[in-house]
């Protein structure tokens, strides 16, 4: 267990010191502070103990925040795939970066009302981390830099991505089990596996009735008109079409981050029966020059090829993910080709 | 290929600098060609040992270079032709002459194909074409060699315009983008023009104004993409530039276009021409003079926009083939027109003909706006050692202050103050407040004001020493292109030395800026002894956009930790921590010791470099190290907070019409101004949209890029003619 560091102490300094007073006091002891802070971080924590209940007292939302009980992990995560995960474990993080796009971006699950923005997901707060009651970071690689301004806040990184040249359910089994760990509760995390499962399982037998003649997806995500990224092998679609017993088709061999930059021509290789998914968000320009595009009518996608248009899920996501975008193919409207 | 052209251009202009290099009579008259830097010429006092030459037109060129110039065109068509070929041989698998088929008769991928390859084309030459002709008519225009649609900002406003329609008004960003970029392409080029109006138009200041209109929308529009990341998503693409197509509708646009353009063009040609020779004469003649103006405004205008809306920005290519233009002595309007069509969509041709090659080595997008701005550097620096033969206005503009004593203790007490109350009044978890929270005040604020400060002093410094030693005061790092150079060398040293088997570390990091910023510096010196130092800060352009179109390359390529760099070097504090800040104030007050150490023999350095030496200043070793330090100073701030700010530019004529007249004065005034900006400028990105950020470079670069609008418009210019 880790320990707690956020108490409630002594109300603040009083204010009615003079201002200028109060200011000098501060340059005189943030340079002394800082003068020698490698050798002080304790007390500095110390400090910052105080100052979290000092923070507290002040404010009504704070302690809001704060209302679980004590022995519980608060959690930052800028990272929207841990977030994600977690929120759907029902254990939320208190704060995750960016959420005014949340939704347009990530969309399921959605977030509590109390969740606190940590600004820019790869620039998180630092600053704002601090003044908040966190006892765990948990982040990825990508967030490395981030690292050293948690300050006392221990960090975790946990990634769910391939491990190999295929994307396999393990790979995201294995961090789910991790978050379980980080927060204490294994149990959560392995109800909410098998939950998962039986989610995905739920919605393919869903889509079989729906759908029954499409085994075949290819996804992509556009750039421009022209430009799109496809989703191979190691990419998160991969585990989610092996669960729900369909078939990814690709064109060749994906980068680190999962995809391959394709040209919408390369469309042309894909078999006659193979369904294209296109993911959200699609801008409204871009939509009107597809539309343009002399080649995506030639191609016949909505007509003699089978398409559908998939709501936003988070490519980088966890586990969360893969359940919802099962969620999002079970309803999904798929058009001309295999589909009618 | 481009590459090569230029090469064949600098052999020209070096073959014949014996003849060229001297500047002309009335230029020498001016201050800013007796560059301290041109010392290090042999000849101890270049004006006196050289004849004065009556200036000389440009079609007085020799024929022997007239042939030269003709060689490299014939070489620019078969390159041109040649990459079409290798395109065609490398991507297209049928018989040739299919090419040329209808679309709606061959199979899918092969149409694809030919629409990547032959709409592709047409749309490069066209775009190519009429961004030549743009230039050429803005050049008529303002009488000016270095005016195009790149340099004057035109490009820039409908970019803006589109993008925050694109973000705000989706909708009439789709039906009605033409209008509106129409619409900021006439802002852009409107505010340039008002700018350089009460100069008279004169060539620097209109450069000038339109470099710094060009930074100034840049920086908003990193703003708003910042921001609005997730909307902008699709806008990267655009903004790169990219030409490749999959159906003939933007092909036949701007076909109409150019067809349209000729027949409105046709009637404009003998006005243009009377006007070409001279305004009042033409007014005599009974040439509607600002009626004409109005109308090739207009065209400009909208031709501009029309290209933007349809393929994005690509930047010098007008710039290129009017110049080129300018090279060959072409002197009738109307065959100017058309060689600049001719040109423009040749090297257009060509470029996207590169950049397709290119694609499956390099195994990613390669946008022709992106390239264009590689190879705009290049192209600027061949421009400037061609413009020392051009007879051109030379202008100083002149920034007076008073005289007045300044209480150093009490700014210096300001300065103090500020960063105290930047690390107290914030915004945190409860809003806005004075935080009396000590921890969080020094693990995060204090950090951050500090490093702040420790730059913006940097570059105060690094801009006094600048404007001093090249006594232009238009100079400073950013400007320059130094701090640019610095940051391409840590792009590049983040990309390459892994291959080399060094780790990426901040000491690497630091080594490779600095080698940047040490190769611009010693480029700028090696022109410096060959152009007046006006044209100097076309460099800064040109290496601003190499690294423009590396940023765009980077971001395209949509590797994580590359992005996470580029926020890194979009200028914001974000990594500043308790434990190094201390180093960074170290080295900016050993720096500023430095500097204090070498005022001395810079105020005897900047009264002339023969006064200078008859003094008995060592003139070779104090020029180095101010360079060195000047290097020095550019790389470590570009390293903490990114290269594009105007700090250096701004904060010594801030300091100047402060009453720091003398350079005693001057240096530690701007320094503790320099500091007093940046720390506000960290301030407001930080807690303005709380716990949001927005880089303290780039609100920095708002900030001065406005003020120094301002200062432009009132500047007055001594005329030397």
């Amino acid at each position: 267990m880790r320990p707690v560091f956020y108490q409630y102490k002594s109300p603040k300094l009083s204010i009615c010191v003079p201002l200028t007073t109060l200011k000098w006091l501060t340059v005189s002891i943030c340079l002394a502070l800082t003068a020698c802070s490698n050798t002080t971080t304790v007390k500095s924590a110390d400090q910052l103990n105080e100052s979290h209940s000092k923070n507290a007292t002040k404010a009504d939302n704070h302690t809001d925040d704060t209302s679980r009980p004590n022995d519980t992990i608060n959690i930052a995560s800028p990272d929207w795939g841990n977030a994600a995960t977690l929120t759907a474990m029902g254990y939320p993080p208190i704060a995750t970066g960016d959420v005014r796009v949340w939704d347009r971006w990530v969309g399921t699950p959605s977030l509590p009302i109390s969740i606190i923005d940590l600004g820019i997901r790869y620039q998180p707060n630092a600053e704002l981390i601090a003044q908040l009651p966190v006892d765990l970071v948990v982040d990825n690689f990508f967030y490395q830099h981030a690292r050293n301004l948690y300050g006392d806040v221990p960090a975790e990184s946990v990634m769910f991505a391939a491990k190999g040249d295929t994307a396999t359910w393990a790979d995201y089994t294995g961090p789910t089990r991790k978050l379980g760990e980080l927060i204490d509760n294994t149990k959560l995390a392995e109800d909410y596996i098998t939950k998962s499962q039986q989610d995905i399982n739920l919605a393919s037998k869903r889509f079989q009735q729906r759908y029954p003649k499409v085994n075949k997806f290819a996804v992509v995500q556009f750039a421009d008109a022209n430009n799109m990224r496809m989703y191979v092998a190691n990419s998160l679609f991969k585990p989610a079409f092996d669960q729900m017993d369909k078939e990814l088709m690709v064109l060749g061999k994906g980068n680190s981050w999962g995809f391959v930059p394709i040209r919408m021509g390369d469309l042309a290789q894909l078999d006659k029966d193979t369904c294209l998914l296109i993911i959200d968000p699609l801008s409204p320009i871009t939509r009107a020059e597809i539309a343009d595009s002399l080649v995506w009518q030639r191609l016949g996608y909505g007509d003699a090829r089978c398409m559908g248009e998939l709501p936003p899920v988070w490519i980088y996501g966890g586990m969360s993910s893969l359940v919802s975008l099962a969620d999002n193919l079970s309803t999904v409207v798929l058009k001309g080709g295999a589909a009618s | 290929m481009t590459i090569n052209t230029i090469h064949h251009g600098n052999a020209v202009s070096s073959s014949q600098s014996s003849e060229l290099s001297q500047p002309t009579s009335e230029s020498k008259r001016t201050l800013s060609t007796r560059s301290s830097l041109s010392s290090q010429n042999p000849s101890p006092n270049p004006p006196s040992n050289q004849a004065p030459k009556t200036p000389r037109p440009k079609n007085t060129s020799s024929t022997a270079s007239s042939g030269r110039l003709w060689t490299a065109l014939f070489i620019l068509m078969v390159l041109s032709l040649w990459s079409a070929w290798a395109l065609v041989d490398q991507e297209w698998t049928r018989p040739v002459r299919d090419l040329l088929i209808p679309s709606a008769q061959l199979d899918i991928a092969s149409m694809a194909t030919q629409l990547h390859i032959v709409a592709t084309s047409v749309v490069a030459l066209l775009a190519g074409g009429l961004l030549g002709v743009v230039s050429i008519l803005l050049q008529q225009l303002v009488k000016n060699p270095l005016a195009s649609d790149t340099t004057l900002g035109v490009g820039v406003g409908a970019q803006l315009a589109m993008l925050i329609v694109t973000l705000f008004l989706p909708s009439l960003a789709i039906y009605g983008g033409l209008y509106v970029a129409f619409v900021g392409a006439l802002i852009s080029m409107g505010l340039v023009f008002a700018l350089a109006a009460p100069s008279r138009f004169n060539p620097l200041i209109l450069i000038l104004a339109g470099l710094v209109v060009n930074i100034l929308l840049a920086a908003v529009a990193n703003v708003l993409v910042l921001f609005f990341a997730e909307r902008s998503n699709g806008m990267l693409s655009w903004a790169a530039g990219f030409l490749a197509q999959n159906s003939w509708h933007t092909s036949t646009m701007l076909a109409i276009t150019a067809v349209v353009m000729a027949l409105v063009c046709l009637p404009l040609l003998k006005p243009l021409t009377l006007m070409s020779l001279d305004d009042l004469q033409a007014k005599r003649l009974g040439v509607p003079i600002n009626g004409i103006r109005t109308l090739v405004v207009l065209i400009v205008a909208i031709v501009t926009a029309l290209v933007i809306s349809e393929v994005g920005l690509i930047g010098f290519i007008g710039l290129g083939a009017a110049s080129l233009v300018n090279a060959l002595g072409i002197s009738s309007v109307s065959k100017r027109l058309a060689a600049a069509f001719a040109l423009g969509a040749l090297l257009l041709w060509l470029t996207i003909n590169v950049a397709l090659l290119l694609e499956p080595i390099l195994d990613m997008q390669i946008p022709a706006g992106a390239l264009t701005g590689i190879l705009g550097a290049p192209l600027i620096i061949w421009l400037i050692l061609r413009q020392r033969r051009e007879r051109i206005e030379t202008v100083t503009p002149m920034l007076t202050g008073k005289h007045t004593s300044i209480a150093f203790w009490r700014w210096g007490i300001t300065v103090l103050a500020l960063i105290m109350l930047a690390c107290l009044f914030v915004q945190d978890v409860n809003g806005w407040g004075l935080s009396t929270d000590w921890a969080i005040a020094q693990q995060y604020r204090l950090p951050r004001s500090l490093s702040a400060a420790a730059t913006g002093l940097m570059l105060a410094i690094a801009g006094v020493l600048l404007q001093t030693l090249t006594r232009n005061p238009m100079a400073s790092p950013e400007v320059l292109g130094v701090s640019s150079g610095a940051a391409l060398g840590v792009i590049l040293g983040f990309l390459l030395l892994p291959s080399l088997g060094l780790s990426a570390g901040a000491g690497t990091l630091l080594i490779s800026g600095l080698s940047g910023a040490i190769a611009v510096l010693l480029l700028i010196i090696w022109l410096a002894r060959k152009v007046s130092s006006g044209y100097l800060l076309l460099v800064g352009i040109g290496i601003a956009a190499m690294m423009d179109g590396v940023m765009h390359m980077v971001k395209l390529s949509g590797d994580p930790r590359l992005e996470a760099m580029l926020s890194w070097l979009s200028g914001t504090t974000y990594s500043a921590q308790p434990s190094t800040v201390w180093y960074l104030i170290g080295i900016a007050l050993i720096l500023f010791a430095l500097s204090l150490l070498i005022i001395k023999p810079l105020r005897v350095l900047g009264l002339g470099t023969g006064i200078a030496r008859n003094l008995g200043v060592a003139v070779t070793p104090v020029t180095l190290a101010l360079l060195v330090l000047v290097a020095a100073l550019s790389t470590a701030s570009t390293l903490a907070v990114g290269p594009l700010s105007f700090i250096g530019l701004m904060v010594p004529h801030l300091a100047t019409s402060l009453g720091a007249v003398r350079l005693e004065r001057q240096l530690p005034l701007a320094a503790l101004l320099g500091v007093g900006v940046m720390v506000i400028a960290d301030w407001i990105g930080r807690y303005v949209i709380f716990p949001y950020e927005l880089p303290a470079g780039t609100i920095a670069a708002i900030i001065g890029g406005a003020y120094f609008l301002w200062l432009i418009r009132k500047v007055p210019v001594a005329v030397s003619r």
